[in-house]
């Protein structure tokens, strides 16, 4: 049997199974309500959905639509007042809506795992990463020793050339018996002489983690190297017997893609980057073997390249365990690349639902139509595809893109020559070099985009030509003038005129000010008017971002995360500055909410002849706004062209990595 | 590690020094002369009075006195009091039965501030949490002396549970009263800070992640909840250790216990200069170690924290 028709026929059987058992999860109806200030108010309203087994669903929408309180529902983990008031939500034909505590105890875990979405803020900081994965085993009573497979995993497994014999086939390798095996098959490897031994040991101590493959699985692997399946099935006996509660650990948190697991299981969590962290939650959401996994937006906090490899693996685990993931997204060129069906979810209530590309192609509500219109992801795709079909591009573009000859003719504004920054790290003797000798320049009325994952250093960049940070090496050039040299007053001047936009729109507005105040204060510090022309100022600004002039006396706490961007956004232009930097300003903000930011910040540009330097990691985004890129990786400048080029011929493999990992690369999208 | 903690036996020199000074410089701007006091109503006899001042170095200069104090307590020496026992001896009788009156209130504030501070914090809302709340308020408005005499009045007194008053080298039912009253303003201060930190953490996304792997409820409570909700708790309770030392004073009084607070008092009556920096240089040094003993235990409560 070919491999295509291997796959084929499983997805067949696979459907087969689905329709026949019927589904996995059914949520019928099902109504929540919070309290608040004495009132019920509706959070979810007549949701319904299926999961499958073995099926990707996901949800989307935006924050606020209801998509993760539908899915912390069936976890029957509702935060503060929420409260599951009508409808049903049934697990295998069992209604849970109802259940006690005691009784989703036993549901939660073994049958319905979560993977959160802030990995920072869901390891408990005070115990090892380790601990923190047992205590998901211990739980639920499992048996470290061995592999607890569902029905469709067995269904999955039995279709490769292996078939499980008993349930001693299910035995993990234990870490101590590893060395053992590991000579024993290179022995019989060599004695039957059909595989090259180091290369067949090669995968064999990749693939042989212990606390990970089992006994048929080492059998497997001797089979295809050309052993007999007598002997094959021999060794595998002889020294696969089970793990202890270390190995499987280890084994869980090497499945999730950890490398070096057994160390890593001795750390904790601050010892982990964002991406780790989010590995070891995956490990714990699917310690116990779970039929559903919840994933609520797993991968929103971290960077697309992470975000990338991060699903992929949580896909091919999923696939080979045979767990039905509902996954929940704001970005639906993401959820259609993962997720067979998708669920649109607006104000509480499923506004659409259908088989991914069906949702994609041909949106019916008014509201999909908007979402596929604003998913960055989506947009370059539409670029793309339109320009292969020979169409205009352009408007699908949020921003008209200048054409090199007019980016040849415009002056700098902002130029940095050679800029460095070195860092002195604790207990190291040598510097770290955060900027390398980083070049470019910003021409005046256009935006230049600083794209790199987090670390590469494009935010010290920004720093460093706000001057908030100085360089240890190399110019900042203003208006053809170093900006090391400014007199007090000409730093004034600078300030004026050079204004940041930051990434979390929740830190960057002080609590304690109400809005007339905080777009005020630039004013007021600059001395610029008096008080009346301060205030009609200000109700300018509020009306060029779109807010209404009642906000005035509002306070950050009562604004959207999208609301208090734009009041950010009016604050750096109250002083007409020339140039504005955006440091992740639509990082943090859902995708519709980023759509009108971006349209915002565009047709500002076009109004006042603004520039900006737009620092991301998203290309997507990018690729709307900006007419030059920068490309920065470890501190150093890698690729710095115009957007076309850089999105249609990128020189260097690390451009490519990252677009790659712009979700829905691949999807195909009907222009309308 | 090493490096940190001599670093911080180091600062403690500077720490020392500098209370000493200061105590020695108040004690020096006492009204009243404590040599003339010596003689009570009789008139003073000049030449013992002389005799006297040049005994005990109240006759030079104060800085010099300050001086030879240290050198004589590097010695070990810490002289004589007015009435002619060495002060080690007097230091020697007063700190055991404070140390035990400060012991006793702790272990008291520490087990009942945290018992109603987790059923509060786990019940917040709830008729038991108000309870708890109102009367933790109670204790802390009300003044040591006040909830003192209440308690010495009604468990001595009227209805003679608990003895009145705790007499030379008191055991463990006569300091069990005033231990209680040292301890509860604390205790009160405890059930609250407790209280907070339960229901912050109770809300922690970390306590919803072990929800959801299937943990038990009084599993998720103690490994999630309390664990992390204890940590400011224990460090409270440690730096507390000194301030139970210190706040002994007025509870020793009301109780008439002959611990540190007592001596000590007397002697500012007295204007005895060198037992009132001996004894608050000693209570300077607990306070100290009690802090870097803390500063510790953080560390190995909270696997974030490390020092080099």
């Amino acid at each position: 049997m070919s491999e295509q028709t291997q796959v084929e026929s499983l997805q067949a059987q696979l459907a087969e199974k689905q329709i026949a058992n019927g589904p996995l999860l059914e949520v019928k109806d099902l109504k929540v309500d919070f309290r608040a200030d004495g009132r019920d108010v509706h959070a979810v309203r007549d949701a319904s959905f299926n999961v499958y087994p073995g099926q990707w669903v996901a949800i989307v929408g935006e924050s606020g639509s209801g998509k993760s309180t539908s899915a912390m529902s069936v976890l029957g983990l509702l935060p503060g007042t929420g409260k599951v008031v009508g409808g049903s939500i049934k697990l295998h034909g069992k209604e849970l809506a109802g259940l006690n505590s005691k009784e989703y105890e036993q549901i939660r875990g073994q049958q319905i795992g979560l993977v959160p979405q802030d990995p920072m803020s869901n390891l408990n900081p005070v115990w090892r990463i380790g601990t923190q994965v047992k205590e998901a085993l211990v739980a639920n009573h499992m048996d470290v020793s061995r592999e607890k497979r569902s029905q469709l995993a067995k269904m999955l497994a039995s279709s490769e050339d292996v078939t499980l014999k008993s349930q001693d086939d299910e035995l993990f390798i234990a870490s101590t018996d590893l060395p053992g095996l590991l000579d024993a098959a290179r022995e019989a490897v060599v004695k039957a002489g059909k595989a090259d031994p180091a290369k067949a040991m090669e995968s064999f101590h990749k693939e042989w983690e212990p606390g990970s493959e089992t006994r048929w699985g080492v059998a497997k692997g001797l089979i295809r190297a050309g052993v007999s399946d007598d002997e094959a099935w021999a060794i595998a006996k002889q020294y696969v017997k089970g793990s202890d509660m270390n190995d499987r650990i280890a084994g869980l948190l090497a499945e999730a893609g950890l490398p070096d697991a057994a160390t890593r299981a001795r750390q904790y969590p601050h010892e982990f980057s964002g991406g780790m962290r989010q590995r070891a939650l995956i490990a714990i959401g699917l310690a116990s073997r779970p039929d559903l996994l919840i994933a609520d937006e797993p991968t929103s906090a971290l960077d697309v390249t992470v975000q990338k490899k991060i699903l992929d693996h949580l896909q091919g685990l999923t696939d080979s365990l045979g767990t039905a993931v509902l996954f929940i997204t704001h970005d639906l060129g993401l959820a259609a690349e993962r997720a067979q069906h998708i669920v649109v979810m607006y104000k509480g209530q499923v506004v659409e639902s259908g088989p991914s590309l069906e949702v994609l192609q041909h949106p019916q509500h008014p509201y999909t139509k908007r979402l596929v219109n604003a998913a960055p992801s989506l947009a370059s795709q539409r670029i793309i595809s339109a320009k292969a079909h020979g169409h205009d591009a352009e408007k699908y573009m949020e921003h008209q893109v200048k054409g090199e000859q007019v980016l040849e003719k415009s002056e700098h504004i902002i130029s940095v020559e050679h800029l460095t920054r070195e860092f002195k790290l604790p207990r190291k003797k040598e510097m770290f070099k955060a900027v390398d000798d980083v070049s470019f320049s910003i021409k005046r009325g256009t935006t230049l985009a600083i794209v790199g994952e987090s670390g590469s250093g494009k935010s010290t960049v920004a720093n460093m030509v706000l001057h908030l940070l100085k360089p240890s090496s190399g110019k900042v050039i203003y208006e053809g003038k170093d900006t090391a040299g400014f007199s007090s007053r000409e730093m004034l001047d600078f300030r004026r005129h050079v204004q940041p936009v930051f990434q979390n729109p929740y830190g960057s507005l002080d609590p304690m000010y109400s809005i007339y105040r905080s777009i005020e204060e630039p004013l007021r510090i600059h001395g610029i008017g008096n008080k009346n022309t301060r205030r009609a100022r200000v109700k300018e600004l509020l009306e060029m971002v779109e807010m209404p002039s009642s906000v005035m006396g509002r306070y950050p706490n009562e604004l959207s995360g999208g609301q208090r961007q734009r009041i950010a956004i009016a604050r750096a232009m109250a002083l007409n500055p020339d140039v504005i930097i955006c440091d992740e300003a639509v990082s943090a903000l859902d995708v519709l909410v980023q759509d009108q930011v971006l349209q915002l910040l565009n047709d500002l540009q076009a109004e006042q002849g603004l520039s900006y330097l737009f620092i991301t990691h998203d290309l997507a985004v990018v690729r709307q706004i900006a007419d030059e890129v920068v490309v920065m990786q470890h501190g150093k400048l890698v690729e710095h062209a115009t957007t076309d080029q850089v999105f249609d011929h990128p020189q260097q493999q690390y451009t490519r990595d990252l677009l790659e990992a712009i979700p829905g690369g691949k999807l195909s999208l009907g222009i309308d | 590690m090493g490096k940190y903690l001599l670093r911080r036996i180091l600062q403690m020199i500077p720490v020392v020094l500098g209370t000493t000074l200061l105590i020695y410089a108040l004690v020096f701007a006492l009204p009243g002369d404590p040599v003339a006091a010596m003689f009570g109503d009789k008139p003073v006899n000049q030449a013992v009075a002389a005799q006297i001042r040049s005994e005990y170095n109240l006759d030079k200069p104060f800085i010099v006195q300050y001086f030879l104090f240290l050198k004589n307590a590097l010695t070990l020496n810490f002289g004589n009091t007015f009435a002619g026992q060495p002060v080690i001896s007097v230091i020697g009788r007063a700190f055991p039965v404070t140390i035990r009156l400060a012991l006793m209130a702790f272990v008291f504030e520490a087990i009942f501030g945290v018992l109603f501070g987790i059923i509060s914090g786990l019940n917040k809302g709830k008729w038991s949490d108000q309870i708890i709340l109102i009367l933790s308020l109670l204790l802390i408005s009300i003044p040591t002396f006040v909830t003192g005499f209440v308690m010495q009045f009604f468990f001595g007194v009227k209805w003679h549970i608990l003895p009145a008053t705790a007499g030379v080298d008191p055991g463990f039912i006569d300091l069990l009263m005033p231990a209680i009253v040292l301890g509860s303003v604390s205790m009160a201060s405890i059930i609250r800070l407790t209280r907070t930190e339960i229901s912050t953490n109770i809300s922690e996304d970390y306590v919803r992640t072990a929800r959801a792997k299937g943990m038990s409820n009084f599993q998720v409570t103690v490994r999630h909840i309390l664990r992390n909700s204890l940590i400011p708790v224990v460090t409270y309770l440690g730096a507390d250790i000194g301030a139970l030392m210190g706040g002994a004073m007025i509870t020793e009084r009301i109780f008439n216990i002959q611990g540190v607070g007592n001596t000590l008092y007397q002697a500012i009556l007295r204007g005895e200069g060198t037992l009132v920096v001996s004894i608050v240089t000693i209570m300077v040094m607990i306070f100290v170690v009690c802090s870097l003993v803390v500063d510790l235990l953080y560390a190995v409560l909270d696997p974030r924290i490390r020092y080099a």
